[in-house]
């Protein structure tokens, strides 16, 4: 029997998230808005009246299952996620799906429940259903038709391939007799390693980082702002708390940070822009995971909730734009400013963050991994994540904007743009809000961390020397921009190998091979009946040998068989 | 075609401003002291100097990569 309180503590704010996304997927109306109002807003308020070190737990199949196991960074992480959930949901009602919406919900309750459990098993379920809801989310734009179904299925075969290394480096860890627990995992075995890779799949780390720019923009204009908001971030917070130090993690972020900012250039499309952004950021947290010094670690958390702010803006922005005007190739948009006011100021806002602006927030919290890295004399990870810091301004910071609002008018379909309604422009406005609020008031983000630290941003050094990474960064920007075509254009990444020749080889050998079983099953199945219609014709109830046979016909038979003895014998 | 001057002017002056704002901010290097990593670059205009380099570098790069691995947008549905 279960008790009040433990019914307290086992109805988690994920947990509440996901069974609002089960009740989501038959209510509607005035019942849909008010779950997707309501519900974050539940959570949130259940999140913070635990207290800092709640925990609990039950057994089931033999584990010890912690299903809240609350820590400063997870917290905050949840945090994040439930604003992000709320202000995508404010969005989505405009235009979602009652499965889209439904799977939304469901995806982030188990974002929120992996930032809120304290062991792997616990993980490693809501990981999966993490999964499995951000593909229907994917799947549920059913506009997308073809490109999007694909798209999707590419999403959840890296999902599952990165499910089942995780599973079996759990597995490893368990059969070892290791502790399954939230904490660093220390050591050099295989099981260590297979659960790194199996969270570093989710962060969107080398090779496989081309899933984030390939999936997200399949999504619909909301779906978008959920998977942008969950997948890489959870995966942060669980390298965070599981692989703090790893100094491998710093080569990877770096990695990542470069490669967003490169694809980011030539890319065309304007969601696009924005995934390969995803990736440059999460490039910088995975380095600050891998420095592992408190102000670094402090720097991945503060940045992963700018992040989730910022991004959550502009995929609202960008969304606005896709259901307004149709198009998201920048051959397309432009000049949307006059028209969509209120999208283009909240964008801007959320550009000058994603940028690190002073008074935003990005300027209060990539500063603390810069920082981090400059104290550890990192020189090469200080050079790259300082021009990776100005190189914003090619992808989301001046381009994006620019591209989208900005520019010349590219195309009529433009004139159809105009700002989405209420729900959705106080989406807009509240993101752009928060971006503004912490970039202010970051003393109030930084009490939140899970160090101690004294970090004072607004000194005119730092003020200083952020503009005068931003402003020479522009300048090129707009220098260099006849350099680049606007035409859509598709950038080959490492999915080409899954989509050309292994695409080719699945096609023309392992088909061609089932093909062939198949035709020798048939032959085969085929040689057997015949083999029984002939034994069936002999051997049968009317087959020759079981005919009646006449007396005379027998008496010469035998007469035949017994002359054929007798000369047989003489000879 | 009149739209599009216009924007092309306006750009010309977007870097204009931009270009006194980057001389103006690297000026500002004589009075404001920064505390960074030792390396060889200079100390005045220090993050004037990477950001030029390190945009331009990203640039020269995303343009080599780009004539490398740019496809049309139907690429993948043949």
């Amino acid at each position: 029997m279960i008790n009040s309180p433990a019914l307290d503590y086992c109805l988690t704010p994920g947990v509440l998230v996901i069974l609002a996304g089960c009740i989501l997927t038959c209510a509607h109306g005035w019942g849909q808005r008010l779950l997707v109002l309501a519900m974050p807003i539940v959570a949130l308020l259940k999140l913070w009246n635990y207290a800092a070190d709640a925990q609990w737990s039950c057994a089931a199949a033999g584990f010890n299952l912690q299903l809240l196991h609350v820590t400063s960074a997870g917290r905050l992480f949840a945090t994040a996620f439930i604003i992000a959930l709320w202000l995508g949901g404010m969005f989505a009602l405009q235009s979602a799906s009652r499965a889209e919406l439904a799977s939304a919900f469901v995806y982030a309750g188990s974002a929120i429940s992996v930032t809120l459990c304290g062991d792997l098993v616990t993980l490693f379920l809501f990981w999966e259903l993490m999964a499995l809801a951000s593909t229907m989310v994917i799947w549920s734009h059913v506009a997308g038709g073809e490109a999007t179904r694909r798209a999707g299925l590419r999403y959840l075969l890296v999902h599952l391939f990165g499910g089942v290394v995780l599973l079996a480096g759990i597995a490893g860890m368990a059969a070892s007799g290791a502790d399954l627990t939230l904490g660093i995992i220390h050591g050099d075995s295989l099981a260590r390693w297979l659960i790194l890779i199996g969270f570093l799949v989710n962060a969107g780390a080398p090779p496989l980082s081309f899933w984030i720019a390939d999936a997200y923009p399949a999504s619909s204009p909301s779906g978008m702002v959920f998977l942008a908001a969950f997948t890489t971030k959870t995966a942060v917070y669980v390298l965070l708390s599981y692989f703090a130090g790893t100094t491998l993690l710093i080569s990877v972020g770096l990695y990542m940070a470069v490669y967003g900012a490169v694809y980011a250039v030539r890319e065309t499309n304007v969601r696009r822009i924005l995934a390969y952004s995803v990736v440059n950021q999460v490039g910088f947290m995975v380095v600050a995971v891998g420095i592992g010094t408190p102000t670094a670690l402090n720097g991945a958390t503060a940045h992963a909730f700018a992040h989730i702010m910022y991004k959550t803006v502009l995929l609202l922005g960008a969304g606005s734009v896709l259901l307004s005007v149709g198009k998201d190739q920048a051959a397309d948009l432009g000049n949307l400013a006059r028209r969509m006011p209120w999208t283009t100021a909240c964008v801007i806002v959320g550009a000058l963050a994603s940028m690190g602006v002073p008074l935003t927030s990005s300027f209060v919290t990539k500063s603390l991994i810069i920082q981090a890295a400059s104290e550890q004399q990192l020189l090469w990870s200080w050079i790259i994540l300082t021009v990776c810091s100005a190189a914003v301004v090619f992808n989301a910071g001046v381009r994006f904007p620019w591209l989208t609002f900005l520019q010349s008018q590219q195309s009529a379909a433009v004139e159809q743009g105009r700002d989405p309604a209420l729900l959705s422009r106080v989406a807009l406005g509240g993101g752009a809000g928060v971006c503004v609020l912490v970039g202010v008031f970051p003393q109030q983000l930084y009490a939140l961390l899970p160090f101690a630290g004294s970090y004072h941003p607004y000194s005119l050094s730092h003020v200083v020397e952020q503009l005068q990474l931003l402003v020479p960064a522009a300048l090129l920007f707009f220098a260099t921009l006849p350099l680049f075509s606007v035409m859509p254009q598709r950038q080959l990444d490492t999915d080409w190998l899954l989509r050309k020749p292994l695409f080719i080889v699945w096609q023309d050998f392992v088909l061609q091979l089932f093909a062939l079983g198949l035709r020798g099953r048939s032959m085969a199945v085929s040689s057997f009946i015949r083999g029984f219609k002939i034994v069936f014709r002999h051997h049968g109830p009317r087959g020759v040998l079981s005919r009646s046979w006449p007396t005379g016909s027998i008496a010469l038979w035998v007469a035949i068989l017994l002359a054929s003895y007798v000369v047989l014998f003489n000879l | 075609m009149k739209k599009s001057s216009e924007h092309c002017s306006l750009r010309r002056r977007l870097m204009a401003v931009l270009a006194v704002i980057t001389l103006c901010l690297a000026g500002l290097d004589l009075v404001v002291h920064h505390h960074s990593v030792e390396c060889i670059l200079p100390d005045f205009a220090r993050y004037v100097v990477l950001s030029l380099l390190g945009s331009l570098a990203l640039i020269g790069l995303a343009l080599v990569l780009g004539a490398v691995l740019s496809r049309k947008e139907d690429y993948y549905d043949k």
